[in-house]
Parts: structure tokens; sequence; C-alpha cells
């Protein structure tokens, strides 16, 4: 004798809602009650299942490992696909979220009632169609914000275009290159390269915000402004263009402004970005160097970042090792200045570790000894120096997905013969 | 290269010592916040991280471990990162470490019983 309750909880559901009495009698022969408790995994994507489930109390969970499809509740039925098709899997799983009861209803007694009762292939056939209906509209649904979410992107990485130098300074016996590739959408690398209005010197920067992405691409657009904007702020023109306290040593003076601009530069930005975005733990390690064009002295703040290499035919000079933490994590943080020289046909290169641990498919890296290598192998301009890097790591990731923004700033004297004049102590 | 990280937690003499296996990245970095969290939720006091088997740990890592050192709270730096102490980090992971500039702020042990001693 069937109870009454199932009857009614199949004549309730999806699957039978419009199906005559005389079926619903007819499959409420074949089911059987069954029930989860909360937290019960029913089954797990990709296992084999020959049973279809109708929800007749509780609620239960459709995911994917932890991404949540959908959630179902009574009435609702699941499990048709690889239920009615033989070598379907389970494309996805079921969780109960709270203690639920459920009819199921095997494959083999559901096709043996389906040769006898033609009414309850239509019902399947309903549920089917409806289940694809929802399917459509979902997809319809997610296609249109994955279009307004790909807009709002491709606005974004305009914008953060415009954060990155549109051209790069050029002075006689000074070519300067610089390229960014980012992993995604959006970088969290920088480069920028500007002349320090009224002071003559060419500021050099190249950062890298930790992680990738937009959380790492809005970090990028403060890092980046603070720096420029403590830099070139008015006061500090004000003060550059102020009366030498010792008109008889302007060398020194310069020197002494440079240090300070740098200083200033780094500890504002570590303090403001430390003290106010502390709780997002966002960090910058950052190369900022100040070039005195007229004499290749190099006053140079490294916050934590990979050393540049200075270096010419014969082969690799000075490393440019940090002289202070990564930028806006330490409020205490101090930072060191130092001092390096390029000569005529010596180049600088900055680069970030998106360089050095671009992996191919075997999870071997291309490595900072392969890049000092090749760039002591490379006779060209800055501009042929940066491309030759990137194809060689194009050829050396061999299409494999790109894990880390990749960025490069070359910097190389062409002056001709001994530029011999001294500045900044240099 | 596995993906992964497992993390083991053992409790030695008031201390939670987690052993860390697998490397400590983007993907992975959430699993070791999460863990920490639940620890010191549960009133753990002070942190050793055993870096031992740790294949990888980029800046992402070490994001990782000021997030878990902001979680102790403290009113500086120095408070804040006295409650985790790192334990046999590889040399690449020291080096990271150190070009970082994290080497000044977190005491890294040889030896589990100094880690704990140190606290």
């Amino acid at each position: 004798m069937i109870s009454v309750d199932i009857l009614e909880q199949l004549r309730q559901s999806r699957l039978l809602k419009s199906a005559p009495k005389s079926v619903v009698s007819k499959v409420a022969e074949i089911v059987e009650t069954t029930s989860i408790n909360a937290g019960q995994t029913l089954f797990e994507k990709g296992e084999r299942g020959t049973a279809m489930y109708i929800i007749t109390q509780g609620r239960v969970r459709v995911h994917d490992t932890d991404l949540v499809l959908c959630h179902l509740g009574s009435n609702d039925v699941f499990g048709e696909m690889a239920a009615l098709a033989e070598h379907e899997v389970r494309s996805a799983s079921i969780t109960a979220v709270e203690d639920t009861t459920l009819l199921r209803l095997e494959r083999d007694a559901l096709f043996d009632l389906i040769s006898r009762e033609p009414e309850v292939a239509k019902a399947l056939i309903h549920v089917l169609c409806e289940r694809e209906k929802n399917i459509i509209n979902d997809v319809t649904r997610r296609a249109y914000k994955v279009r307004t979410l790909e807009r709002e992107l491709e606005i974004g990485r305009k914008i953060q275009a415009g954060f990155l130098p549109e051209t790069l300074p050029q002075m006689p016996g000074w070519d300067i290159a610089a390229r960014l590739l980012a992993a995604r959408e959006v970088a969290g690398d920088f480069y920028d390269a500007f002349e320090i209005p009224d002071h003559g010197a060419i500021a050099l920067l190249v950062g890298d915000v930790c992680g990738k992405g937009v959380g790492a691409a809005l970090f990028m657009t403060l890092f980046r402004s603070l720096i420029r904007a403590t830099l070139i702020s008015a006061d500090i023109v004000r003060w550059v263009k102020s009366d030498d306290r010792n008109p008889d040593d302007p060398l020194k003076n310069s020197y002494l402004k440079s240090h300070q601009l740098l200083s200033n530069a780094v500890s504002l930005t570590n303090t403001y970005i430390a003290r106010n975005h502390s709780r997002d733990s966002m960090f910058a390690s950052l190369f900022l160097a100040l070039l005195d064009p007229d004499t290749g002295a190099l006053l140079y703040i490294n916050c934590g970042h990979e050393a540049p290499a200075i270096f010419n035919k014969s082969g690799i000079g000075q490393r440019l090792e940090p002289t202070g933490p990564v930028v806006g994590m330490f409020p205490d943080a101090t930072y060191g200045i130092e001092t390096a020289k390029l000569r005529p046909a010596d180049s600088l290169i900055v680069f970030t570790d998106g360089v050095t641990e671009a992996a191919n498919s075997d999870s071997e890296q291309f490595s900072e000894r392969r890049l000092l290598t090749l760039l002591t192998q490379v006779d060209e301009p800055a501009g042929g120096l940066v491309s030759e890097v990137m194809v060689r790591l194009t050829d050396f990731t061999r299409g494999a997905a790109q894990f880390d923004d990749i960025t490069l700033l070359v910097v190389r004297n062409t002056h001709n013969g001994v530029q011999d004049k001294e500045g900044w102590g240099l | 290269m596995s993906s992964t990280l497992e993390i083991a937690v053992a409790e030695e003499k008031g201390v939670s010592v987690l052993r860390l296996k697998g490397p400590v990245d983007a993907n992975t970095q959430k699993d070791l916040e999460e863990k920490a969290d639940e620890l010191i939720r549960g009133g753990a006091k002070n942190m050793v991280l055993d870096l031992k088997e740790v294949s990888y740990m980029g800046s992402a890592g070490l994001r990782a471990l000021h997030i878990i050192a902001g979680m102790f709270g403290g009113d500086d730096q120095s408070a804040r990162f006295a409650h985790v102490k790192l334990l046999n980090p590889s040399d690449e992971v020291r080096r990271v470490l150190k070009t970082l500039g994290f080497d000044n702020y977190i005491d890294v042990f040889d030896d589990l019983d100094e880690a704990i001693g140190a606290f």
C-alpha cells in the first residue's frame, strides 16, 4: 500500500505536477524514501549514478568542490542526467544544507515503467525541457554579466595603462626603453621614467606590487602616484629651485637635494601606505633612482627589489642590492641611499621577478643566471635589448601560461668615449 | 610540481607548530592564513612555522606572514611579529626573506627548541 504522503509529494514535485493521477500512482510504486543529514554529501561530481531524486523536504547545495552552482529545495528534481543516460557521470556534487528527505527513482525501475507507461516518459521529457530552458536562461544571463565585467576590466586596463609613462625621456647620450607584459588584464607591476622639473635629474622607477590582478592593480596606481607626486610636488619644485645654501659648491647641493628627494619619496610613500592601508597587507618591492644625465651618476634606493644590474659588453658589473625592505609594510622602515655610475657603453637593467621566475611547462624557471648571461651577449640599443629579452622569454616558456607580470627597464649610456665629468661625488 | 599546501599542526610546550609541506604562493596563501586564524581563535598565543618542506615561498607567502602577524595584534610591527617564528627555511626562502627585508622583522631558527624558547 502506497502512503498518501508519497502520492501527495509526487503530485507536488516538478516531475509530476502536470501528470495524470494514474501515472503518479505508478511512479509511487517504484520510489524509495531516503534521507541525508545536513552536511552529508549524497554524491560527488564524476561518480557514476543510477538514480534520480525528488526533494520532499529540506535543502541541498549543487556544487563543484567549493564553487556553489545553486541550491535546490522541496519539489525540485535532480540527478536525472546520470540516471537516464547510461554512461553519464554526475555533473555536479550534491550536499545537504539542512536535513533532507528524498524520493529516489532507480534507472532500471524507471525504464521498466516508461516501457509500460508512456505518460511517465512525457513527464520526464517535460522536466528535461524545463531544465534546458533554465540552463539557457542562466547561460544568457551569465554571458551578459561576463560581457559587462569584460568591458569594466577593459576600461580598467586602459586607465591603468595611463599610469605608465606615454613616452620615456629622450636626452642626447642616453637611451631608455621599458616594457611591461601583464599576466592578466591589469597589472601589479609598474615602471616610470621622467625628468624632475628644474632639477635636471631623471627619475627611474620599477615596482612590483605583491599579488596580481585587480587588487595589485589598484595598489599599483597608489604606489606609482605617491612616488611621482612626492618627487614633483610644487613644494619640492620650489625647494629644488630655491637658492643653494652653498653657492660655492653647486655640485654638493645638487647631490644633497637628490638625496633628500629620494629619501622623501620613499619614506612618505612607505609611511602613507603602511599607516593607511595596513589592513590589506599590500606591499611593493620598488627600485627608485635618480640619474644625473650629465655625469652618469646614479643615486638609488632599492626597497626589497631584485637587484638591478649594471653591465656592458665585457660583463656584469655592480649589482644594486636592496637598501631597505619592501614599501608599505613596515611604517618604521629605514632606507639607505647608495650610489653607482653608468659610464659610456654601460647599461642598467631593472627587472621584476616575473622575468626571472617565468616558467616553462616543466616548471623550470628562466632564472637570473639566464637573464644575466643574455645581457652581455646582446649588443643592442635599449629597445632592442628589451625586445630580445622578451623574445627569449617567449622561446623559453613555449606557451606555458604567464604566471606573473613581467617588467623590464633598460637605461644605456650612449656617450662616445669618456664622460669624465664628475657628479654627486662620483 | 605539487600545488597544494599541507599543514600539520602540533602543540609543543604551549606553542602551535605548523609544519608546512608544498608551496606557499598565491594559490595556497589563503589556506595558511585560514589555518592560523582558526588556531588564534582557538587561543593560540605563539606560532612556529616549520618551512623545512616548503618548496617555494614568494611575495604572496610573505604577505601571509604579515597578515598572520597582524592577527595577533599589537601596537607595532615588532610586537606583532614577536608571536611568529620561522623554522628551517631553505636557502631560497631565506634569500626571499632577506631581499624583501623581512629578515629584520621575523626571527628565523634552525632548531625547534630554540624557536620555542625564543617566545
